[in-house]
């Protein structure tokens, strides 16, 4: 398949699933009836069309970081969830509750940066830890996330006696794209944008830096600098979105691969622009299945994971015929 | 073009030591045994290492070719376009120049050892008017060394090469030899290399022996 063709069906997936979306939830609305005066029009318009926005701005957000995660270090297994970041940003979004608790007001200033100072933190110790080994840095990011996820556990424990209107546990740990404001979508689409233009601009710089840092040197690239920037990038987009959904996991791993399966190229030029355009309509399904097409409302991760098992186990496969 | 009073220290130990010799026209040999400062010498030429003293005189662009890459999943052409340097155009003549026309769309990790080494070679050499390459003829069969030999005497004519190796067969296309050891190096033409020479650099007794017109280098090993 050409990239073209997979950014098409992408685009042209996404009004019927918004519509999809739109009718799914706690109340069901018929297509029809979206347009009617009353509580379906407010049910609609002012409360899951923002979140059906949020939800394939963050795919296509979390798919492009993925792509970059996995280019830039040379491992199929990397995406925001897998290193960590998501976690680490979950317990500083955490963080800024309890700040709010001790009197220190203003907590939605320092939300973002404290999610971002925690998923950086997150992102740098399991990328050093692993040391560019595949497998190295997977078991590094399962255990900086569990230690995140205990830490937010703990924290919330603590927190949600004092604090009643702080989101649930299966919030912080597995996301819901309940409540977004359109100024949130803004900032979304904002840092959509800016990520898939940055990414798709310098893709035959990473495609260099993928088969070589020596020959990416050579052109006066600093490998693990580029690296760095690229890793800060991830951090601040994950804060936002984790700050304002939860963490959402499995999406930045799984779309790269489907690009790059159906795409028979591996390459930044192909897959970043691919997973940009198909990460909207793999979230935006997701979580019209989460919110309740179910017949009831789970987290998004708990979907998106059920979606990714059998990619992951595709990857590795392949990874073992290439061995051979 | 030249390299004069070259020293390049790494992690707090010299590597290279007052290294001074001329790049020729054609194709100029690095000799050496491990640890000599092969790579690190190719690294300095290309910019990648500064060195503490000394300068590295070269025209032009540099293309490189690294001893070791990743597998990568796209398309040779893809490969080729890689730091989006030069014209698509280009890229596909060198291809052709190395033998591999036609291979543009074929997936990089899926050719052979031998094959994604001249892919790497034509993009080397389609990148710069010098053009430095580390081990190209390490693992391959001897079909396989044998076009990448082919490919090196044939584009000696028109870019000046500097080949890093331990495959002494390289010395019979070599213009210039350049050997390093223990940090400094001797500069000789191909035909001084003899026994004794060879035999001092490796520290074990090498035979050179001539045959078919061409050198045959034998080391010793029941010493």
């Amino acid at each position: 398949m050409r990239p073209g063709t997979l950014i098409l069906i992408s685009f042209l997936s996404i009004p019927p699933l918004t519509i999809l979306f739109l009718s799914t939830g706690a109340v069901f609305v018929p297509p029809d009836k979206f347009l009617a005066s009353g509580p379906y029009s407010l049910i609609v318009w002012e409360i899951r069309l923002p979140a059906a926005i949020a939800a394939a701005l963050i795919g296509s957000i979390l798919a492009v970081s993925g792509a970059v995660m996995q280019i830039l270090y040379r491992n199929p297994l990397l995406d925001p969830y897998i290193a960590g970041t998501a976690s680490g940003a979950a317990f500083g979004a955490l963080l800024a509750y309890l700040l709010a608790t001790a009197g220190r007001a203003y907590f939605f200033l320092y939300q973002v940066p404290l999610a971002f100072l925690f998923a950086a933190i997150a992102s740098a110790v399991t990328l050093a830890v692993g040391r560019g080994n595949v497998y190295a840095t997977v078991i590094a990011g399962v255990a900086v996330s569990y230690l995140f996820s205990a830490a937010t556990t703990i924290g919330l424990s603590y927190l949600s006696s004092r604090v009643p209107q702080i989101p649930p546990l299966a919030f912080w740990l597995f996301g819901y794209i309940d409540y977004v404001s359109y100024r949130v979508d803004a900032a979304l689409a904002a840092i959509a944008a800016a990520l898939a233009i940055a990414a798709i601009k310098e893709a035959r710089r990473m495609d260099l830096i993928a088969i070589s840092d020596e020959m990416a040197k050579v052109r006066r690239i600093r490998p693990d600098g580029y690296r760095l920037a690229w890793i800060s990038a991830i951090s601040l987009s994950t804060a936002l979105i984790v700050s304002q959904v939860g963490v959402i996991g499995f999406v930045g791993l799984m779309v790269p691969h489907v690009a790059r399966l159906a795409l028979r190229n591996g390459s930044a030029t192909a897959v970043i622009p691919a997973s940009a355009a198909l990460g909207a309509p793999v979230l935006l399904a997701s979580d019209a299945v989460a919110r309740g097409l179910l017949g009831f409302s789970a987290p998004v991760t708990a979907i998106t994971s059920i979606f990714s098992a059998p990619v992951i186990v595709l990857v590795l496969h392949a990874g073992k015929r290439a061995e051979r | 073009m030249q390299v004069r009073g070259l020293s390049v220290r790494l992690g707090g130990s010299y590597v290279l030591e007052d290294v001074s010799f001329d790049i020729v026209e054609g194709l100029n040999l690095v000799l050496g045994p491990n640890g000599a400062g092969k790579t690190t010498l190719l690294r300095t030429i290309a910019g990648i290492y500064k060195p503490v003293k000394g300068r590295v005189d070269v025209r032009g662009e540099v293309g490189y070719m690294p001893a070791e890459f990743a597998d990568a999943y796209m398309p040779v052409m893809d490969v080729l376009l890689a730091g989006g340097r030069r014209s698509p155009g280009r890229y596909l003549a060198w291809l052709k120049a190395v033998g591999l026309e036609g291979f543009e769309n074929r997936i990089f990790s899926e050719l052979s050892t031998g094959q994604k080494r001249l892919v790497l070679l034509a993009k080397a050499l389609a990148e710069g008017e010098l053009v430095l390459l580390d081990e190209p003829t390490a693992n391959l069969d001897p079909a396989h060394k044998a076009l990448i030999m082919g490919v090196l005497q044939r584009v000696k004519k028109l870019k000046t090469l500097v080949v890093a190796t331990h495959d002494l067969d390289l010395v019979n296309i070599a213009d210039n030899v350049i050997l390093l050891k223990g940090g400094s190096a001797i500069q000789m033409r191909p035909e001084e290399l003899n026994e004794k020479v060879l035999s001092a650099a490796y520290g074990i007794p090498i035979l050179v022996v001539e045959a078919d017109g061409r050198k045959l280098f034998l080391p010793r090993y029941d010493v």
